[in-house]
């Protein structure tokens, strides 16, 4: 790659020529060429920019400037990735409120969303700014890149060095990488609102890029596109907010082919198994987490074990990412200062990583990351000479930096430098004495110093300049001199002072101090406690497993099965588990014919038990993160639930001990067409794309009713299409005909290449795909309704547009039309006793389900509620008791029916041989309020158990106050706050915090 | 000022009779089990009502009290009619619709307010929790720092007059919250926020313990008027504080301005406290029990777990249905006791937590709350097992005696729509 040449054009100066393109020579060096690199003695050549020569034998001609460093260290500079150096600082709020603000607030040929603006350039914006140069510098950083972190495409960043000259001379390349992120930063606009709407859009832009590529030009010239287009090969990073972002970037961007470089937000070691299988590549902070300082003995209960955790293991982040082979480098992005790089470059070092490692993060992966290494990143022959000088080896607490070379040229030279860091413990000699303790601490950024004979103290007046010492006794004391003059001198890194005083009669006395140990190494021994060894944690936080749980064989004997299918409850059968799947059931069962000859066996005494199903939730909104509702739009089906997965919800937990197994996670109720659902197993511990259904049928939310009206928002939502029920009719027909139309062009544009659609100027719209795949009967559809009259609109518009509804979802007035329901073969999920909360729940009745299920309607009961979603089978006890539906049809409701909705009755809902093990070991009949779940199984991994459950809280509750107190131990900043608590989703929450109750 | 003055002297006036008639006759309800709420269950039992109350209660190996009505109940189930305190019932409708909304007044410091007069009786809801049982109910004001004051109603009546058993039983006060979740962890704004919060109940209490002295003030006033009663223990107080933190200083804070009866509600820490709430001799309304752990980290069933800790502390605790959809979701009351039952309680106990500990929380014990002879005649019978929702039909109620209509809005739709589909009722 070509960068820059440094010839710069020549600027009109107010003065005269004084270009001095002088060789520098240091000579005496340590020098430290590049990560585990070490030459002593040697002589460093630096011309023109760069690296002339460097070695033992290298000749300084004359016109040399020689900087004799006397074993001091010379290290290549760092590099900062992650800056908005010489950039407007952002003064933006986030947007969260809904504003009907729909399209762009600027014009412009740019793109629809202003949250993608790829066009923007750090390097036309840029401007050199001295002051923030220098403290990067004085960190000892030659180059930054350097880019404006507002939006989700934000455009490219810049790499510059930090020299204080002219933009022109400082830029290197001008666009060296395009940047990402999920936040839609100081964009106006309503969309999005949401995460998985966030990456919705930047899957769609990608997909308006290829248009353009194939043709979109012609119709119509977008500059946004243009630069996503210029940008192909550049390389791409992401800002991430967690381990879980980079998985979601990891998919996006892995759609496009593209491997995203990762801002990271430092718990990469929460998954380290799955990064290192992603080739990831990271830059990880050096900001680690605040410890909490507790106020009192009850506050630990409102501070997470995940937060303790983290606290404890971010620090190691680096060490276990190099342990793993992950590529990472530094940032120094979060601390206040840019120097407090050294204080936690040591805590990382005393963490696991080495020096090694910690100089090849800040030097030579931040170049490879932005494809400079062949010109920085190291110190070789050739490259340009940005490196700096310093004190000490990296890590020493002493270590300072002298000075720093920029592409050739002194950049900053440390005042300090000449005043040696003293501070330690000394045994001070002298004629007639001994046992005396010379005492230099740290004043400021003086010292001070004080003589000790035994427990008596005594000050002094302590003076350094250079390699010089003296001192006073501020009081006289019998028998020592009153003014001392020495020199410093260094033995290994202990100092050595020595030197003479003269006595009241003139009579010259030498004396000397040898130091024993350094004030740095007395603090640091004395505060910190010992780093802990890590241990993964699946997830990283309570409830998790030591090690992910493992696919048994299980025969549970004895026990009374709720088979929801046509054999009913049958009791005192067998059921055997093997390879994820239930391959037997029935009476004194012969396992041994029904297993491969030598499978390790667990049996489970399921006298006096009940085994049922594993409960299935068709309405579900734990497990996701970022926001429940895009619905800043009445149409949103191009956006995904499963984008957004979060599979640290403490809830999937809570609903295993509940005994459920599978859920439906449903977009909210905002707007007419919502986003697509993710179908999961609660497989606790696992990644988002692990707990996902492989290959599962498309599902997508629909709404109705108050919710889509935004009848209950308050005054600020009256402007949004629609406000009636009238108008809610008209956005489906309004979107049905829109997919119409796209499928006849889709047709057409498939024609007329045999190649496919990506072939021509066809547009891919996500939203218009996904409507398309209902009209296909490739998607189905959970329509949130409460009213009849809403209901039979959705019908309606169904049947004249030719497509299907799968279920109305909480459908409280479906008894009104069962009928026009059953004909259709609509199936109904609904509560079995919630009502009055709002208008349009008014004739809500507790029967319902049973009347609809008498009617010959598939029936279940769902939760939309992280609380209700954990005692299902008591709802589905309900169904007994308002309406007498029998116990074996009401099983039913939270199992095979929703099974059916989910159209995956065929793998899950029952107890049948060949469908999955999804099972739940009950105490008691599962639809008594006294029945516990024991055992709840998915696809014969146990992921809840009663009896390791009582384990996992007693290990949590001491490993929460054995970090409490290493915490408590650790002299930094502490904050005093509590820690917002993870959002509880519900249909109508339109924030990422989630507000509403219903 | 008369209508002042009148305050003092309706307070803790116990309304025995109410619009529900007379039962002139003698009824002996026989061959059941009879679950008194005291603590015992009859099997093979009897009870004799006279007028409207219980005048004997005994078991069939005893000669059968002579009786005007005999009513076999062929081994069904009778229970003391559910007790629902700390809910908003009768003063709220429809959540999203603003005007049927009664139960929060503005401004922070409102004890004059009451819940007796926007009292109604003929909410569609409370019918639906009459059908399950629920008989007697605490409405209670929210919101603000003192909310107002609570009365107790038969969940039955043609107005509020004749429904009420207590009229202004207690004063609420919402604990300023000192445990609060911040974004960017600066607590200053919620700190000053409580600090004002304390200052202007510290000056309120001190009033009112100054001017309940004044038997006829010069100037009245109108707040410290409704306080009087707790000063002298013929009200309650009733404080809405959820952790640890909030619930030893409001205790403290409530006893050492002298108030001799404190409530505890919400109480989610409260296991945490036991010896302390023991020594303040503080009863618990527990929030409701079908809810999330309340802290990250908690063991997943410890709420569940809390009412058997308190209990076996020897705290009197009840259980209440209060957070969001309270009224209409509190007809499973009884299956959260069920909960209770699961998680460490005997059925006797767990039967208790909704009915005579809430009655002697709230006063009304020597009125109803248990099957007691001398009590009112305040009884449901139901199929099978009340605090588990499978076997849960109620069959019939009565109230004072005399038998109470157990139908509803719900019950009506349902009969209507199986009719047009052509299904036979199965209840």
């Amino acid at each position: 790659m070509c960068l820059q040449a440094f010839a710069q054009v020549p600027a009109t100066v107010n003065t005269l020529e004084d270009e001095r393109n002088l060789r520098h020579a240091f000579v005496n060096v340590t020098l430290h060429p590049a990560a585990g690199e070490v030459l002593e003695g040697v002589t460093l050549l630096v011309y023109d920019g760069k690296i002339e020569a460097f070695g033992k034998n290298v000749a300084i001609g004359a016109g040399t400037v020689v900087h004799d460093l006397k074993g001091r260290h010379i290290y290549p500079a760092f590099i900062e990735l992650w800056t908005d150096y010489g950039l407007q600082k952002n003064t933006f709020r986030e947007k969260t409120r809904r504003t009907n603000q729909f399209g762009r607030t600027e014009a412009g040929p740019y793109y629809p969303n202003m949250a993608i603006h790829p066009e923007v350039s750090a390097a036309s914006d840029f401007q050199v700014n001295e002051k923030a140069a220098k403290s990067l510098a004085a960190a000892g950083y030659a180059i930054a890149f350097t880019h404006k972190a507002d939006g989700i495409a934000r455009g490219t960043g810049a790499i510059v060095n930090l020299l204080p000259e002219a933009e022109d001379a400082v830029l290197m390349v001008e666009k060296a990488a395009r940047v990402y992120s999920f936040r839609k930063g100081s964009s106006q606009q309503d969309y999005p609102a949401s995460k998985m709407g966030a990456i919705a859009l930047i899957r769609q832009s990608f997909a308006d890029k290829t248009w353009y590529t194939k043709g979109g030009k012609e119709k119509a010239r977008n500059l946004s596109l243009e630069a996503m287009i210029e940008q192909d090969n550049l390389p791409l990073l992401f800002e991430s907010e967690s381990w879980q972002d980079n998985l979601r970037a990891f998919e996006l961007f892995g759609e496009q082919n593209l491997r995203p470089i990762i801002k990271s937000a430092g718990d990469e070691y929460q998954r380290l198994d799955v990064f290192k299988t992603k080739n990831a590549s990271f830059i990880v902070p050096l900001k680690f987490p605040e410890g909490w300082e507790m106020t009192d003995p009850y506050m630990i209960d409102f501070i997470a074990l995940e937060h303790l955790k983290h606290w404890e293991t971010a620090p190691s982040n680096p060490f276990l990412l190099h342990q793993n082979g992950i590529e990472f480098s530094f940032t120094t992005h979060g601390l206040k200062q840019t120097d407090e790089l050294f204080e936690q470059l040591r805590v990382v070092h005393r963490h696991g990583l080495s020096s090694k490692e910690i100089l090849r993060a800040l030097t030579e992966t931040p170049a490879k990351q932005l494809r400079i290494f062949d010109v920085a990143g190291s110190i070789a022959i050739g490259k340009q000479a940005h490196f700096f000088v310093s004190s000490d080896t990296l890590l020493h607490p002493n270590f300072q930096v002298f000075e720093t070379w920029i592409y050739g040229k002194r950049a900053f030279a440390n005042p300090a430098a000449g005043m040696l860091d003293l501070n330690g413990s000394y045994m001070f000699e002298m004629e007639n004495v001994s046992n005396v303790i010379l005492e230099v601490t740290p004043n400021g950024k003086l010292s001070k110093a004080e003589m000790r004979l035994g427990d008596k103290k005594f000050p002094l007046e302590w003076k350094q300049a250079n390699e010089q010492v003296s001192f006073r006794l501020k009081e006289p004391l019998d028998g020592y001199p009153a003014i001392f003059h020495g020199f410093t001198e260094k033995s290994d890194s202990m100092w050595v002072l020595s030197g003479e005083a003269k006595d009241s009669s003139g009579k010259v006395v030498l004396w000397k101090a040898n130091m024993t140990s350094l004030y740095k190494d007395t603090l640091v021994k004395e505060s910190l406690p010992a780093v802990s060894p890590f241990e993964a944690r699946f997830p990283f936080a309570a409830y998790g497993w030591d090690s992910l749980p493992r696919q048994k064989a299980v025969w549970f004997r004895n026990a009374t099965l709720w088979t929801a299918e046509k054999e009913g409850i049958l009791k005192n059968h067998d059921v055997l588990v093997h390879a994820g799947k239930i391959v037997g059931m029935g009476m004194n069962l012969d396992v041994n014919r029904l297993l491969p000859k030598g499978t390790p066996l667990d049996t489970v005494d399921a006298r006096g038990k009940h085994i049922s199903p594993g409960i299935i939730d068709e309405h579900s909104h734990i497990a996701i993160q970022g926001g429940v509702n895009e619905g800043t739009e009445s149409v949103t089906a191009e956006v995904r639930i499963g984008d957004a997965v979060d599979a640290q919800d403490p809830a999937i937990y809570y609903q295993l001990a509940g005994g459920v197994t599978t859920s439906q996670l449903l977009h909210g109720s905002a707007n007419p067409i919502g986003g697509q659902s993710a179908l999961i197993k609660l497989k606790w511990g696992l990644t988002p794309e692990e707990m996902k259904i492989p290959n599962a049928p498309g599902h997508i939310k629909f709404a109705l009713g108050e919710n889509v009206k935004q009848s209950n928002w308050g005054e600020s939502y009256v402007k949004r299409f629609p406000q009636t029920r009238m108008g809610v009719e008209q956005v489906f027909y309004d979107a049905f005909l829109r997919a119409k139309t796209y499928q006849k062009e889709k047709e057409a544009a498939t024609k007329r290449s045999p190649k496919g659609v990506a072939q021509n100027a066809f547009r891919v719209d996500y939203e218009l795909e996904a409507l398309a795949e209902i009209l296909e009967g490739k998607r189905h559809i959970t329509c949130h309704s409460y009213i009849q009259s809403e209901i039979n609109m959705l019908i309606h518009v169904a049947d004249s547009m030719g497509f299907a509804i799968n279920t109305f979802t909480h459908i409280l007035e479906g008894y009104k039309v069962a009928e026009q329901m059953k004909a259709r073969g609509i199936h109904a999920s609904t509560f079995s006793d919630w009502w009055a909360y709002k208008f349009e729940v008014n004739d809500a009745i507790p029967y319902n389900g049973a009347l609809l299920h008498e009617v010959g309607v598939v029936t279940g009961f769902n939760s939309d509620d992280a609380e209700m979603g954990r005692r299902l089978n008591q709802e589905a006890a309900k169904a007994v008791l308002y309406g007498g539906v029998s116990e074996e049809d009401a099983i039913k409701f939270v199992t095979i029916h929703p099974a059916k909705m989910l159209r995956l009755d065929q793998q899950t809902g029952s107890i049948k041989p060949g469908k999955d093990a999804d099972l739940v070991l009950w105490s008691d009949n599962p639809l008594s309020i006294y029945a516990r779940a024991e055992l709840t199984m998915i696809e014969g991994v146990v992921y809840f158990d009663l009896q390791l459950d009582e384990k996992k809280q007693e290990r949590d509750r001491l490993e929460k106050f054995k970090i409490a107190e290493k915490m408590s131990r650790t002299p930094s900043k502490k904050r005093k706050d509590i820690p917002p608590r993870r959002p509880r989703y519900h249909c109508d929450d339109l924030t990422e915090e989630g507000d509403s109750h219903e | 000022m008369n209508k002042l003055i009148g305050f003092t002297l309706f307070i803790f006036m116990i309304n025995g009779l109410n619009g529900f008639g007379q039962n002139s006759k003698t009824i002996l309800f026989h061959s059941a089990t009879i679950h008194t709420g005291t603590g015992k269950t009859i099997e093979n039992g009897w009870m004799l009502v006279e007028e409207n109350k219980i005048k004997a209660i005994g078991t069939q190996s005893e000669t059968l009290p002579k009786a005007d009505e005999q009513i076999s109940l062929n081994n069904k189930h009778v229970w003391p009619g559910i007790i629902s305190l700390a809910t908003t019932a009768g003063l709220r409708e429809i959540d999203a619709v603003r005007a049927t909304l009664d139960y929060s007044e503005t401004g922070i410091l409102n004890p004059h307010v009451r819940a007796l007069t926007a009292y109604n009786t003929d909410s569609k809801i409370t019918s639906t929790l009459r059908s399950n049982g629920i008989i007697t109910l605490q409405a209670c004001p929210t919101d603000g720092l003192i909310s107002g004051s609570s009365s107790l109603f038969y969940n039955a009546g043609w107005n509020w007059e004749d429904a009420v058993i207590r009229k202004d039983d207690g004063i609420w006060l919402n604990w300023p919250q000192s445990y609060r979740p911040t974004r960017k962890g600066d607590t200053t704004q919620y700190d000053a926020r409580n600090q004002k919060l304390m200052f202007e109940l510290e000056t309120l209490f001190e009033d009112a313990a100054a001017y309940k002295a004044l038997r006829a003030p010069a100037k009245p006033n109108i707040r410290l008027e409704a306080m009087r009663g707790l000063f002298n223990g013929t009200q309650n107080l009733y404080i809405r504080a959820n952790y640890t933190r909030d619930i030893m200083n409001a205790v403290t804070f409530a006893a050492s301005k002298g108030i001799q009866k404190i409530v505890l509600v919400g109480g989610t820490d409260a296991h945490k406290l036991m010896p302390f709430l023991k020594k303040h001799n503080v009863s618990v309304i527990l929030a409701r029990l079908h809810r999330l752990p309340d802290h990250p980290d908690e063991p997943v069933d410890l709420v569940f777990k809390a009412p058997a800790m308190l209990v076996d502390a020897g705290i009197t605790v009840a259980l209440s249905y209060s957070g969001d959809m309270e009224v209409m979701g509190s007809r499973n009351l009884a299956f959260t006791a069920g909960t209770a039952k699961a998680y460490g309680l005997s059925a006797e106990q767990a039967l208790q937590l909704i009915t005579l500990n809430p009655a002697k929380i709230a006063g009304i014990d020597n009125l109803t709350g248990s099957l007691e002879v001398g009590k009112m005649a305040d009884f449901f019978i139901t199929q099978g097992d009340a605090l588990d929702m499978r076997t849960a039909y109620v069959l019939n109620i009565y109230i004072q005696g005399k038998e109470v209509d157990s139908d509803n809005h719900q019950k009506e739709l349902y009969r209507k729509y199986m009719e047009r589909y052509g299904k036979p009722l199965k209840e």
